[in-house]
């Protein structure tokens, strides 16, 4: 270990990204159905009282925006800037009849999630055949699903918010065997690179980042007296598959994503295919 | 030859390359004109025994070539274990992310390494770690005074000991100076240029500590980040790696008074440690000897090779007699001034092949030669080691400083350097002379 570039790398690694925690306020919350008023307030009983564990009454003040208050997405978004809320609470296929048909959320989230800053919590459609039954028992079990984890610390912080005191926050990340794959064979045909160390280093150290910042949120959510448990999992694999197995699997109540990303403006790339296809599971969008 | 090693970056050449060449015209031209002792080398008789060697190879100091060779492997073996790396990231944690403790702590952190190590692997581990961390703590608008302030420490630190820098260990052993009475000596000296250089260098790039209480909790927290444990790939072998660290150093200030070990000298202590460190790689040790720094040894010995034929030729009693102005000023001119010219042309070529040229020199002349406190051996180290700091091709280690300057992409040419440096050179080199008018 001689060079400049060998030590570089060294303090690289050991100049890791640590999770510091700080509790998000919800002080706000806005409720936007496609209902009519009554429907909508009988909706924001049942919503309130499935989110009642993370949504504390009296720290939490609820708005409702029904059918009648916006008819188009520009409404929307205008209601949503004079509200000025912390979350947004609505439903897929709002204003949709598409929600029977798994390949959108409609073009009012759709929108919604990418123009506004503020973290959109959807649920399953209400007209759905089982959707009192969905939102009668809390969550418990919560996913936060990372893009590259480390780094990722407002999805912890929200993911953290909505684990109830007892229950159990997932710290998931996935690494694109696809793409791994893709990279170790360009890797394989560049005569300057070891092949051997890069196939036996790159995904190493592509896990141990993840790991080692899910471990310090671990930590710091620990330290910050939650009562909550939380574990960590990072593995190779195919994104979509995987973690549609793992939520199924793992019966997880409550799904947390980032939905933007900073060079497009389409939804995030994975948190697309997995908020249209996983229909019965709640999802925070942030 | 030593304008070519000056343009050695112009020409595009390895040094051991240029010196090569010189070598050979130089042993060609001394076989020539009779000037070298072919019938001594073909009749060598040691312990009974005749042997036969080649005119260029008596002339190598091949003890000088053994502690370069056993502590490069050394240290480098011992760099893997974390040791260093270790050490480096616990410091930075330390200073709690305050720019100004930052800059103290990595400054006596690259005067002691570049004692303990060398001073080209104290500027890679310290610069390296310093464009990390500052990067970190979003105060990447210090490097360059960061960097500059190292790398003129490299130069302070090898000072320290007898082993931290070449022109030490070829002086050193001409002048027959111990390790210890070396290191008694050179440490105020050392303490005080440090003091001096990472005073000025606050001052002059205005690195000061963080002043609100929002600041100094953010800059807590990113190098609460670091994990020193991080390049430490066996607990076992990091413990190892450390306490063989302080036995090298301590078997290396003690060679002298151990018995049998004093006769085989610095280059077997330096040599069996390297040995003991590679066990741990025993099936990969070959991985090591390719990052042996070759073009330096080989290099080393065409160097020693030329200077015995100089020697032969006469030429070094010719430098010596152009010396002898500078010896007639007198015990405290003739020193200070002999410094002050070591320096300048240390600042210009490679410090080596002057410590070594001046070496020779100095030890034919009987008054000189017979005494290891001579102030003109510590005009030379001195000299020779300060000289480094005025130009960016004055030391190998400053070199490897403007090469991570410009790796991080901060614009600092030949001249450039020489302004911002200068300051604190002029300043160490009076502080040198001063120092060495008090102490001789």
């Amino acid at each position: 270990m001689s060079t400049v570039d060998q030590f570089e790398s060294v303090f690289k690694a050991a100049a890791k990204t640590i999770y510091l925690h700080e509790s998000p306020s919800f002080g706000k919350v806005l409720l936007v159905t496609d209902m009519e008023e009554s429907d909508s307030t009988l909706y924001l009983n049942s919503v309130r009282k499935y989110f009642e564990k993370t949504l504390l009454p009296g720290e939490t003040k609820w708005q409702v925006l029904s059918k009648k208050d916006f008819q188009s997405v520009k409404e929307l978004l205008g209601k949503v800037e004079e509200y000025q809320p912390d979350l947004l609470l609505t439903y897929r296929n709002l204003r949709s009849e598409s929600w029977r048909w798994p390949y959108s959320l409609g073009e009012h989230l759709d929108v919604l999630t990418q123009v506004t800053t503020t973290p959109v919590l959807v649920l399953p459609h209400p007209d759905r055949d089982d959707a009192s039954e969905l939102l009668e028992k809390s969550p418990e079990k919560v996913m936060a699903v990372s893009g590259h984890m480390c780094g990722e610390g407002s999805l912890i912080k929200y993911a953290s918010a909505f684990t109830p005191k007892g229950g159990k926050l997932l710290l998931s990340h996935i690494e694109d065997k696809v793409t791994l794959d893709r990279y170790l064979d360009a890797i394989e045909k560049i005569p300057d690179i070891d092949t051997d160390v890069a196939k036996e280093t790159l995904l190493a150290r592509l896990l141990n980042d993840a790991k080692d910042f899910a471990e310090s949120a671990r930590s710091s959510l620990e330290r910050a007296g939650l009562g909550i448990s939380v574990e960590c999992m990072a593995q190779l694999g195919s994104r979509l598959e995987d973690y549609r197995k793992l939520i199924e699997e793992g019966e997880v109540d409550l799904l947390v994503m980032h939905a933007k990303e900073d060079d497009q403006l389409a939804m995030h790339g994975m948190a697309h295919p997995l908020a249209v296809e996983l229909r019965s599971v709640p999802i925070l969008l942030l | 030859m030593i304008l070519c090693l000056a343009l050695e970056e112009k020409i595009h050449a390895k040094k051991s390359l240029i010196v090569g060449l010189f070598s050979v015209v130089a042993l060609f031209l001394g076989a020539w004109f009779n000037l070298l002792p072919f019938t001594d080398v073909s009749n060598l008789v040691i312990g009974g025994h005749k042997i036969s060697l080649p005119v260029y190879i008596p002339g190598v100091d091949w003890e000088v070539i053994a502690i370069i060779l056993g502590s490069s492997l050394f240290v480098d073996v011992t760099s893997k274990s974390g040791l260093f790396t270790w050490v480096a990231v616990k410091l930075t944690k330390l200073s709690s992310g305050d720019p100004l403790r930052l800059l103290i702590l990595y400054g006596v952190m690259t005067v002691v390494f570049s004692a303990v190590l060398n001073n080209v692997t104290a500027m890679i581990i310290v610069g390296s770690l310093t464009g990390v961390s500052l990067k970190k703590l979003n105060q990447s608008e210090k490097l360059l005074g960061f960097l500059l302030v190292e790398g003129l420490l490299t130069n302070i630190g090898g000072l320290l000991t007898l082993i931290s820098s070449v022109p030490n260990i070829i002086v050193g052993k001409t002048a027959g100076i111990e390790f210890i009475d070396f290191f008694l000596k050179a440490a105020p000296y050392v303490v005080i240029a440090t003091v001096v250089t990472l005073w000025l260098g606050s001052r002059l790039f205005k690195i000061g500590s963080l002043k609100t209480e929002e600041e100094k909790t953010s800059a807590k927290n990113l190098v609460a980040g670091f994990d020193e444990n991080e390049g430490i790939e066996s607990p076992g072998f990091f413990r190892f790696g450390a306490i063989m660290t302080f036995v090298f150093i301590g078997t290396v200030a003690m060679t002298s008074q151990l018995p049998v070990v004093n006769e085989l000298g610095l280059g077997f202590v330096a040599l069996s440690f390297a040995g003991i460190m590679l066990v741990r790689y025993k099936s990969v040790a070959d991985r090591f000897y390719k990052t042996i720094d070759w073009d330096l040894l080989f290099f080393f010995v065409c160097l020693f090779a030329v200077i015995n034929v100089m020697e032969h030729a006469r030429v070094l009693n010719l430098i010596g007699d152009w010396l002898m102005p500078i010896m007639g000023l007198g015990d405290s001119a003739g020193p200070a001034a002999l410094l002050v010219a070591s320096a300048a042309a240390s600042s210009v070529t490679d410090n080596i092949p002057l410590a070594a040229m001046l070496a020779k020199i100095l030890g034919a002349m009987p008054e000189i030669s017979s005494n290891p406190d001579s102030p003109y051996w510590w005009a030379v180290i001195f000299g020779s080691n300060l000289g480094g700091n005025i130009t960016p091709i004055g030391s190998a280690s400053t070199l490897v400083s403007v090469t991570i300057i410009h790796k991080y992409g901060l614009k600092l040419s030949f001249a450039g350097f020489v302004k911002v440096a200068l300051p604190y050179a002029i300043i160490q080199l009076a502080l040198g002379v001063v120092y060495l008018l008090i102490t001789t």
